[in-house]
């Protein structure tokens, strides 16, 4: 397929497998060197590179997605002056030792620098939370790109939108599309089991190195699943939205602050702009972050095939390890969320407990939505992740806070009941025993201040 | 020095911009016209005997040029830093699964990666040995025909029966360590071949070319003129890129094909097959007087060597002599085994046994002081070793360099956190019931050096060229730790120009040979050889300038010029006349009579840390909150590079105590990602690190400088464990330490 991509401000005209991968492209068919390859997985950073604006991982983008995209990747930062004064800053600062980590942050700092005058160290910690270092501690870096921000640097010409408007490209392997009926066709024949794109985070990792035995439809153009929507009465999401949109959504922090707690702490920045709270969910795994927020606010997913649209409550979504309701030829359109109609009182909190503080798989985590008054709990869901084959809410827990005044004492009992009503397993990542004495943990702490 | 030095100064590295701009070529990033890769095929299980290999279907596969065997190689099948003990590509026996089989060369990664999946190998599988102890049985299957027991070693001093006697309070605890991966961001790579000279030219991450060479020269039956090996600066190793990985494959295949080959593991193959960090077992049994005496240690090591030697026994040897810490136990004894095994393969990784000794040793100190009701300083300093006293490894040893451990000592007494410490100010009133913060110390000593009697020889040479530079060259690699720029800076320094004035050249085997990018040396011994070749360069000048009678020190250097009895000459006109003017000197440090081969060091650093931590008591989890990380550096020559290895090192230990956790079972890692095998994130560092480097001068060093690399990683575990007993009353014995273990811990605590 004859794709159309602008690198470094340069065009290009590449003729290969849509599915090949970004950074095999750029090293390989277009000598960029530069874009590091640290992990294939997306979890190092090394190489990130800027499309249409944002830090995605060149690891976990195929060539087809950037059809009609604007890139940058390291070497065109160091072409501009002010990239080049983030360079000189990055050195002088002792920022860079072995240095091959350095190319991919470089990139995610352009971003996060843009037309900015200072950062703190939290934004840098965050900004650069998709980048793994093994020389330098990472404090060094921090300063530096806290440094360059006095600079005033202004990298706009690195981030620009999009090369080519391209609403719909074809080839064998690789659709895209921008209209969802047209796609919705695509998807109803059953004789090429179209894989759904739409961040490719978790597509990509799952098929790794063997991506051209996939037939790829890309959904992330489709206007209809784009997009966070205020009704009035609900909060609409598009499953095609990243975690990025949702992270930048004043609607959604201000109604469900706690969707944007989890989308904080999934993965890296990298895979919050390319990861999709749509593709989190229809993986029907217990340790996608965005569900247990969504159970705990009593999401209905909205479901379309060809011939019928459905809408399932999430707690009725997940039937098993890894396994949804979703059946051959439908995919999710979007997430509704009922507004509250006042929030006096309301308690909640997703807490989750994993591998590191960034870049981490979940142990253990809790999203919790309620009201107290007079220290009474009211209108409680808990909805439990990693704990079991899908989330889970927490029924007995759930009906033992809301007797009685919360009280210290009820609030300890209360854990011991989550304790024992989850069903954690012995994993490569941690024990049933942790799982449940820690559930128990989040659950104190997070509801501690509530309690008499 | 004037302030016109460059010793002390924070010069701008001479490779970072490079790198930061993506012109840098890694080893990873070769690439050649014509160019094949390669894939390996590895053995599929941890122990089996080879029945057959067939590789016919792989042959015929389109896009594969060539499949080896160990059939295809003329020369010896076989390599080792120490011992050639490692085959190249197996075919009677395989002993972990890192173990190669077959090399594949295709036109793409992919058809050779396929064309490894077609091998057909049959096994006669065996059961794996993967416990060290159960390997020593009398009926345990022979790794290797000299047995299983791959080193032992017996040290120690006294009566340690009479010591445990006099000792009022007696400590007894079992220490485990895990394994540790290096995790270095650019995995094993490289590429071969044939320059116009026909020499067989190969560009890979490594730590000494001049090791990668002279293994790969009897594999081939190939003369040291016809092979070149070059290390460029690569993309991290930290001890992981010692031993040979990929630099003979790629001879190999290019030997054969006659091509340009390119190797690069993946992320998965370089996790699951590449040496790592031996874990430890270390049982520690301690003695004290009631007045804070010091009166007995017997000390026993048991580790994995692995399936075969590479480092084992020099770990060990690291391991033993530091196992009693820097301390004056009065009567002690050391018995150290390393053991194969069917687990992967162990060599070096910075601290080189000492993390593990450290890790011991520090929590038995803190142990001590706390029963006794000592300071932790004071109950250190009371016991610290002097030049006069016999060592713990006995044999008349003393240590007779330079110890600033006492220095030390007072410098992290008067640092914030201990102060904080004192005035039992821990615990903020602001912090939920349920987080408790405590604050430990571990002080340590780390040789540096390769170790007694081993060639720890250093050479460099410098050339005056036209345009008035000068061309360092040394082989020791650049791996990220910036002795490239360090070493530039003291050639510049001895040679009173201008820092901009040096160029220079490492890590290839044309040129001398300086010895490895390890065992924290480059800047201590290799800065030596470069002060002696401006030594024998000004010497040349004097010669070439036919003033006679000169004495060295009536040679002044400037910038372009040198004036010698009065008489200018220029640089220019010396290289005009003569052509390139060089220098070259050949270093050796100064060692101890070994009492084992290794055995003991005679440069030391000396190093502490202070950590504060805070435990959540409800979800285990361990919150570094502030370290502090006292070195002695000697002289700082780089002060930016000094705190940045600093940094680095600290966030290694860090990983290393609380989230690297390497799992194996069956001789198999389940965990090869960086998904799943966890270093720490940005969002893992704790918000304050704070590196005080001491100068206190080691008299051998350039300017007094110490080698610092791996005492920046060593002490950090333990501090850390002895913060969290501060915090919790609890004393763990395991790293790494992770929450499940807190948990579990605490309830235990709670039941009981």
């Amino acid at each position: 397929m004859k794709l159309l991509l602008k690198i470094n401000n340069e065009k290009y005209e590449i003729e290969t497998d849509p599915r090949e991968l970004l950074i095999d492209v750029l090293r390989n068919e277009l000598n960029l060197m530069g874009t590091k390859c640290g992990c294939g997985e997306g979890e190092c950073g090394a190489c990130t590179v800027i499309l249409n604006g944002q830090a995605v991982n060149s690891c976990l983008t195929t060539v087809g997605q950037a059809h009609g995209a604007y890139i940058n990747t390291i070497e065109g930062l160091a072409s501009t002056k002010e990239g080049e004064t983030l360079l000189n800053v990055l050195t002088d600062k002792g920022a860079v030792q072995c240095g091959f980590c350095t190319p991919g942050i470089a990139v995610s700092s352009s971003v996060l620098l843009n037309q900015k005058s200072a950062l703190t160290d939290k934004e840098v910690r965050h900004g650069l939370s998709g980048h793994l270092c093994r020389c330098t501690g990472y404090v060094k870096i921090i300063d530096a790109v806290k440094a360059a921000a006095t600079q005033k640097l202004d990298l706009s010409p690195l981030l620009q939108k999009g090369y080519l408007t391209i609403d719909a490209s074809e080839s064998p392997h690789f659709v895209r599309l921008d209209d969802l009926n047209s796609a919705l066709k695509i998807l109803s024949d059953p004789k090429k089991n179209w894989r759904i794109l739409a961040g490719g985070t978790d597509l990509f990792v799952q098929n790794e190195k063997r991506l051209n035995t996939l037939n790829m439809l890309d959904i992330s153009g489709i206007r209809e699943l784009r997009g966070i929507i205020d009704t009035g009465t609900e909060i609409q999401i598009g499953s095609a939205t990243s975690f990025t949109e949702i992270l930048n959504s004043a609607d959604i922090k201000k109604q469900f602050p706690i969707l944007q707690e989890a989308a904080r702490q999934i993965g890296g920045v990298q895979i919050q702009n390319s990861g999709t709270i749509g593709g989190n969910i229809a993986t029907g795994s217990p340790a996608a972050d965005i569900i247990p927020p969504l159970m705990a606010l009593g999401a209905s997913i909205e479901i379309v095939s060809s011939q019928k649209s459905r809408v399932v409550p999430i707690k009725d979504f997940f039937t098993g390890l890894n396994q949804t309701v979703l059946k051959p030829g439908e995919l999710i359109k979007q997430i509704n969320l009922t507004k509250s109609k006042d929030r006096l009182n309301e308690i909640e909190f997703f807490d989750k407990l994993g591998t590191r503080k960034a870049l981490s798989i979940t142990k253990v985590s809790i999203a919790f939505y309620g009201r107290a008054k007079d220290n009474q709990l009211k209108s409680v869901t808990i909805a439990m992740g990693s704990v079991g084959e899908n989330v889970k809410p927490a029924p007995k827990t759930t009906e033992f806070l809301m007797q009685g005044k919360l009280t210290k004492e009820r609030l300890t009992q209360a854990g011991d009941i989550l304790s024992s009503e989850i069903s954690p397993i012995d994993d490569l990542f941690s024990t049933e025993e942790y799982c449940r004495q820690a559930a128990k943990g989040l659950l104190i702490k997070n509801l501690w201040e509530y309690a008499v | 020095m004037s302030n016109t030095s460059l010793i002390g100064k924070s010069i701008r590295r001479v490779d970072a911009f490079a790198k930061a701009s993506g012109q840098h070529l890694y080893p990873s990033d070769f690439k050649a016209d014509n160019m094949l890769h390669l894939k390996v095929l590895r053995a599929a299980h941890p122990h089996a005997e080879i029945v057959s290999i067939d590789t016919k279907a792989t042959e015929n596969l389109p896009g594969v040029a060539r499949v080896l065997t160990a059939s295809d190689i003329s020369g010896t099948n076989a390599y080792g830093l120490v011992v050639p003990d490692q085959p190249v590509l197996c075919d009677k026996k395989v002993l972990h699964l890192g173990d190669a089989i077959a090399i594949v060369a295709a036109e793409t990664e992919q058809q050779a990666r396929e064309g490894c999946k077609l091998i057909q190998v049959e096994y006669k599988v065996l059961s794996p040995l993967v416990d060290p102890e159960k390997a020593l049985d009398k009926n345990a299957p022979e790794l290797h025909s000299t047995g299983n027991l791959c080193g032992e070693i017996n040290l120690g001093h006294g009566d340690i029966n009479q010591g445990f006697k006099e000792a009022d309070q007696i400590f007894e605890n079992t220490y485990q360590t895990g394994e540790q991966e290096h995790a270095f961001l650019e995995t094993e790579a490289g590429g071969a071949y044939y320059d116009e000279q026909d020499v067989l030219t190969v560009i890979v991450g490594g730590q000494n070319p001049f090791n990668d060479h002279r293994q790969i020269l009897p594999v081939l039956n190939l003369q040291a003129d016809q092979v070149r090996v070059i290390n460029p600066p690569v993309g991290g190793a930290f001890g992981g890129k010692e031993d040979i990985n990929v630099q003979i494959f790629l001879a190999l295949a290019t030997y054969h094909t006659k091509r340009p080959c390119k190797m690069v593991l993946d992320r998965e193959e370089s996790i699951a097959y590449g040496v790592k960090r031996h874990p430890y077992q270390i049982k520690i049994k301690t003695g004290v007087t009631n007045d804070g005496t010091l009166m007995a240690a017997d000390i026993s090591i048991l580790t994995d060597a692995g399936a075969y030697l590479a480092l084992s026994t020099a770990v060990l040897g690291q391991a033993a002599e530091h196992s009693y810490g820097p301390y004056n136990f009065k009567n002690t004894q050391i018995r150290a085994k390393a053991v194969y095994t069917n687990n992967g393969n162990y060599s070096a990784f910075r601290g080189f046994g000492n993390p593990q000794a450290a890790f011991a040793i520090e929590q038995q100190m803190d142990i001590m002081s706390v029963a006794l009701g000592m300071d932790k300083i004071a109950f250190r300093r009371k016991n610290i070793i002097n030049s006069n006293t016999e060592t713990g490894i006995g044999h008349g040893h003393k240590v007779t360099s330079d110890i600033s451990l006492p220095q030390v000592l007072n410098a992290v007494e008067k640092g914030d956190i201990y102060q904080q410490y004192l005035n039992n100010e821990k615990q903020p009133m602001d912090r939920p019931p349920w987080k408790k913060r405590g604050i430990g110390i571990s002080t340590i000593w780390q040789g540096y050096g390769i170790g007694a009697e081993l060639n720890d020889n250093a050479a460099a040479s410098i050339e005056i060229q036209e345009n008035n530079r000068y061309c360092l060259t040394i082989s020791c690699p650049e791996l990220g730790q910036g002795n490239m720029t360090t070493l530039s800076q003291i050639a510049a320094e001895e040679l009173n120009c201008g820092f901009e004035q040096i160029e220079v050249i490492s890590g290839d085997t044309n040129g001398p040979n300086s010895g490895s990018s390890n065992a924290s040396r480059t800047t201590a011994i290799v800065g030596s050889a470069i002060i002696g070749a401006v030594r024998e360069l000004k010497k040349k000048m004097i010669e070439l300038s036919g003033v006679s009678e000169t004495e060295i020190e009536q040679l002044s250097l400037k910038k372009d010029e040198f004036e010698l009895k009065g008489e200018k000459h220029s640089l220019a006109d010396i290289v005009a006349k003569q052509g390139p003017v060089v220098g070259e000197y050949e270093f050796s440090p100064r060692q101890t009579d070994a009492i084992i081969l290794g055995i003991p060091h005679y440069h030391f650093t000396y190093g502490a840390q202070v950590i504060q931590v805070e435990v959540d008591t409800l979800t285990g989890e361990i919150a570094v909150q502030d370290i502090e990380s006292y070195l002695d550096a000697g002289k700082i020559i780089n002060p930016i590079g000094a705190e940045g290895q600093s940094e680095g090192g600290i966030v290694q230990g860090l990983g290393y105590a609380l989230h690297e956790k390497l799992i194996r079972k069956n001789g198999q890692v389940l965990n090869p990602r960086l998904s799943s095998y966890i270093i720490p994130s940005i969002q893992d560092i704790p918000p304050k690190i704070k590196t005080i480097l001491l100068e206190e001068p080691e008299p051998l060093g350039p300017y007094g400088a110490r080698g610092i690399a791996e005492a920046t990683l060593t002490p950090v575990a333990p501090a850390i464990l002895n913060a969290v007993y501060d915090a919790i009353g609890i004393r763990f014995t395991h790293i790494p330490l992770t929450p499940e273990m807190v948990l579990k811990a605490l309830s235990q605590k709670k039941d009981s």
